[in-house]
């Protein structure tokens, strides 16, 4: 019996201590950073999350790179280019670059990637980005049979094999932007088809392992664990490897937010993107935690369809009551900026308009509210005749609940209303949202490209992303007119306008521009706080320690576990 | 024996069918689906999508295809990486298919990544329970009344009675960030382990040292064990040869729920700890409306549930031979 008991002992131990064998262990990278969740995927084409984009960055590179700081188009795959004068045809000079398995990359593997990015089948999230191309609009709605015939009209061709000329359809002065964005990196043909024809039914899975991906950006998969980490090393055969200086980085998937913050805390990693909104004024006094205003917007979107939110005064009345400031300083404490606006501030050459209000001083909101009871009695609202209960729906989260019980106690104290709040969880909240079964909801809307294009789009009538039910030919009209314009200085005027009608609608009520919440080893050089809250790893490198550096470039792997962050 | 475990396997059948029937049921009915996100996406991208999964065909037609190896037939061309995925093979031919959140990846693929992890967790805690639960409980049995029984019964009680997120943060702070002896999260190293690992196990210690204990003072009354003491043997030899085989009895039968408890309890830990285990992905599978994962991952926790219920009642039978198997179905 004692040997039998000492078996179900022994028994587990082994299981466990085979486990562990079968792991082959991995020292810590020369950077470790957490990415907040498992990537999605690493096909540059089907991806469209922010935790996706940064690996894909590490990964691939595009025709163009952003500057770490300022987001201007440093050289990439293409060493140069031109603007043709009619505003409409780019010439890209691609450099001798090479995939990652020394194979030269030249313009047809962009054609063949920008095709495939179009290709319904490939059902890429971003595919209609490339829709500012000649003649793409229509390839990407054309049958199966008539899309072959349709390529040679789409404005996409290389005119060698290391110059690629792209006709737009219309001018898009944020073209130059998007070709340092993932959709439009190149992926290799070769590969692809190699692996579906091998692997007709489990290629997505077997083109995109370790050792079976070709890339071209300056860092390479080594291994890739589910929820744990993705390995990624430099690329000898990336054509700017002399300034790559990481040998490796591990890319950390740590959901949990405390956690990361331990992590980070412990000096196990370098870099967190997210922190835990309780201890935010504990972090504020850290020199290493640097929040910095970033293209998003905090908003609640009102369904339009029902009463008594159909009425514009209503919804006014609603978007002139919340407290903003009490929200920006109280609740969320990073430095978010109150915002009359669905655009953020800070568009490069946008002047964004705001909805009317009275002002910025301490007494504005109390004005505010004595025009939103105004506007609620001469909508027929009053003690005698209360609105009905309204109803908040948000994603479950503690932060979005703060700022539902703080624009809720608006609502009741300055306009008499009652109103519940409702969380659901994320599937069921997207669904709500999608199918209007919601009065006011919570939303937030992320820039991809700093244009105010990117944020007006989102409100055209019809529109997938729009979700509150409203439509506005007129508003439709000033976005379509924007796009076609080929004046800088008129186009923005004319989305300008087209925002400033939607501050008069309503159909979404601004609350507060987002902020970065970095924090960030400070030994970490080629790391800049920017708008779009994006950080191009190929310019990570770590400051040398004082004078006495004994190895150049070397990261000092015995930092490893002595050293914790300040 | 032979009767009771072909009784049990033909259970199992009909248990593994009625999970994959509501699993799938469950699934398909709970509002959102796999891809649906804050961009939203273009109607025709989810019409791509839809038909890569098919998800367009008809609920009964894809229920089939989910179950069985029945290959209703590929379409769609394979034009430019687009198409080209034919129904995978089903839970019969043990293919889950592929992940529909994590797109480079087979259900197998994370399974078989996510198993191995989970059970190392699972069994060391198991272990570190087992030992100290044991050993903690038969000294206080023996000691019974003395300081030494009220501190163990005091720390058994707290053992149970704290959520393992509580713990684990006090754990945290002391080990990781007091004394800087373990690293905080992560899976890399041997280090990794020791928290979670203790953390896992605490409660089922706690338990299992109660039971130890109630079980051996339960036993240590009986007369068998004042005749084994009466025919002289040494205390020594009473203890671990007569009082603690039927002492430990109840042990044995909360293996069974306990393993389970460790298994799905794992999910917190896994959490906490960040431990790229099963856990983690059974309850964000369900979150993403990641069908075929989740399905796959609550189908891995029912066959190691049932296999290791089966398991402790054969082992429980070896030490008791007043048990049949026959009932013990």
């Amino acid at each position: 019996m004692q040997r039998l008991l000492a078996l179900a002992l022994v028994l587990p131990v082994g299981l466990a201590l085979l486990g562990l064998a079968r792991r082959a262990r991995l020292e810590r990278a020369d950077f470790v950073f957490n990415n907040g969740a498992e990537v999605t995927s690493l096909d540059p084409a089907a991806i469209s999350g922010q935790a996706e984009g940064r690996v894909a960055d590490a990964l691939f590179e595009g025709l163009t790179v952003k500057h770490p700081q300022t987001l201007e188009a440093l050289p990439g795959v293409a060493e140069a280019w031109e603007l043709a004068p009619d505003g409409l045809t780019w010439t890209f000079h691609l450099r001798a670059a090479r995939w990652s398995n020394g194979e030269p990359l030249t313009a047809e593997d962009f054609l063949y990637s920008w095709r495939r990015l179009l290709e319904p089948a490939t059902a890429a999230p971003y595919a209609a980005l490339l829709h500012c191309v000649r003649g793409a609009e229509a390839y990407a709605a054309a049958s199966a049979d008539e899309r072959e015939a349709r390529w040679a009209a789409v404005g996409l061709r290389a005119s060698d094999a290391r110059t690629l000329v792209v006709e737009l359809a219309r001018p898009t002065p944020y073209f130059l932007a998007l070709t340092s964005f993932h959709p439009l990196f190149p992926v290799r043909r070769k590969s692809l088809e190699h692996f579906q024809e091998r692997f007709p039914e489990s290629w997505q899975s077997e083109w995109m392992r370790p050792g079976n991906l070709v890339s071209n950006g300056p860092y390479k998969l080594i291994e890739r664990r589910v929820n744990d980490r993705l390995r990624l090393a430099k690329n000898p055969e990336y054509w700017d490897a002399a300034n790559v200086a990481l040998r490796s980085i591990d890319v950390l998937a740590v959901e949990h937010i405390g956690t990361g913050l331990n992590l980070y805390l412990a000096g196990d990693v370098d870099w967190i993107d997210r922190v835990p909104t309780a201890l935010v004024p504990e972090l504020r006094k850290r020199a290493d935690f640097t929040p910095a205003p970033y293209l998003a917007t905090y908003f609640y979107r009102v369904n339009v369809t029902q009463p008594p939110l159909d009425d514009r005064r209503v919804r006014r009345a609603l978007a002139l009551s919340i407290d903003r400031r009490a929200l920006c300083e109280r609740i969320l404490q990073k430095g978010e900026l109150p915002s009359w606006s669905v655009t953020p501030p800070s568009l490069p050459g946008y002047a964004r308009a705001e909805m009317l209000h009275a002002g910025d001083d301490e007494t504005a909101l109390e004005r505010d509210r004595a025009e939103a009871r105004a506007l609620l009695a001469e909508a027929g609202y009053g003690p005698q005749h209360p609105l009905p209960v309204l109803e908040i729906l948000f994603n479950t989260s503690e932060t979005h609940r703060d700022i539902a019980e703080v624009v809720a106690a608006g609502w009741t104290s300055a306009l008499g209303l009652e109103v519940k709040l409702l969380n659901q969880e994320w599937k069921s909240y997207l669904d709500s949202q999608h199918n209007l079964r919601y009065q006011l909801s919570r939303s937030s809307w992320i820039g991809d490209y700093a244009d105010a294009n990117n944020f007006l789009e989102v409100f055209v009538g019809g529109g997938e992303n729009n979700r509150t039910g409203w439509r506005n030919e007129r508003y439709d009209g000033l976005v379509g007119e924007a796009a076609r314009e080929l004046e800088p200085a008129r186009r923005a005027t004319l989305l300008a306008q087209a925002e400033a009608l939607l501050l008069e609608e309503l159909p979404i009520l601004p609350i507060y521009s987002y902020v970065s919440q970095n924090l960030v080893n400070p030994r970490l050089d080629g790391f800049f706080a920017n708008v779009q809250d994006t950080h191009p790893p190929k310019f990570w490198r770590w400051k040398r320690p004082a004078p006495s550096a004994t190895e150049p470039d070397a990261p000092a792997p015995e930092r490893r576990g002595k050293k914790r962050a300040r | 024996m032979m009767r009771f475990l072909l009784r049990r396997a033909l259970w199992f059948v009909i248990t593994v069918w009625a999970v994959v029937t509501l699993s799938f049921a469950l699934m398909r009915g709970v509002r959102g689906g796999p891809f649906s996100s804050e961009r939203a996406l273009h109607p025709a991208v989810e019409q791509a999508l839809a038909e890569r999964y098919h998800l367009d065909w008809p609920i009964w037609k894809q229920y089939l295809a989910y179950v069985g190896p029945l290959n209703l037939g590929a379409h769609g061309a394979r034009v430019l990486g687009g198409d080209g995925s034919a129904p995978f093979g089903g839970v019969l031919a043990l293919d889950f298919g592929p992940s529909f959140r994590y797109r480079d990846f087979s259900v197998g693929d994370v399974l078989s990544q996510a198993l191995p992890i989970s059970a190392t967790l699972g069994a060391l805690a198991l272990a570190w329970a087992l030992v100290v639960g044991l050993a903690v409980g038969i000294v206080s049995a023996v000691k019974r009344g003395s300081a030494l029984d009220l501190v163990v019964r005091v720390v058994a009680t707290l053992g149970i009675a704290l959520p393992s997120f509580v713990v684990a943060g006090l754990m945290i702070l002391l080990f990781c960030f007091a004394l800087r002896w373990l690293p905080p999260a992560g899976w890399g190293d041997l280090r990794h382990l020791v928290l979670p690992a203790c953390v896992l196990g605490a409660p089922f210690a706690a338990t299992i040292a109660r039971l130890t204990r109630a079980g051996m003072l339960e036993v240590l009354s009986q007369d068998y064990i004042r005749t084994a003491r009466a025919k002289g043997l040494s205390a020594r030899t009473v203890l671990l040869r007569h009082a603690l085989r039927a002492g430990v009895l109840p042990v044995v039968s909360y293996l069974g729920p306990a393993t389970a408890g460790i298994l799905t309890g794992s999910l917190v830990v896994e959490k906490i700890f960040a431990i790229p285990g099963v856990g983690t992905h059974f309850v964000n599978s369900a979150l993403n409306r990641d069908y075929t994962l989740a399905m796959g991952v609550t189908l891995c926790y029912t066959v190691l549930v049932y296999a290791l219920n089966t398991l402790v009642d054969v082992v429980y039978t070896l030490l008791d031979p007043r048990i049949e198997l026959a009932e013990a179905t």
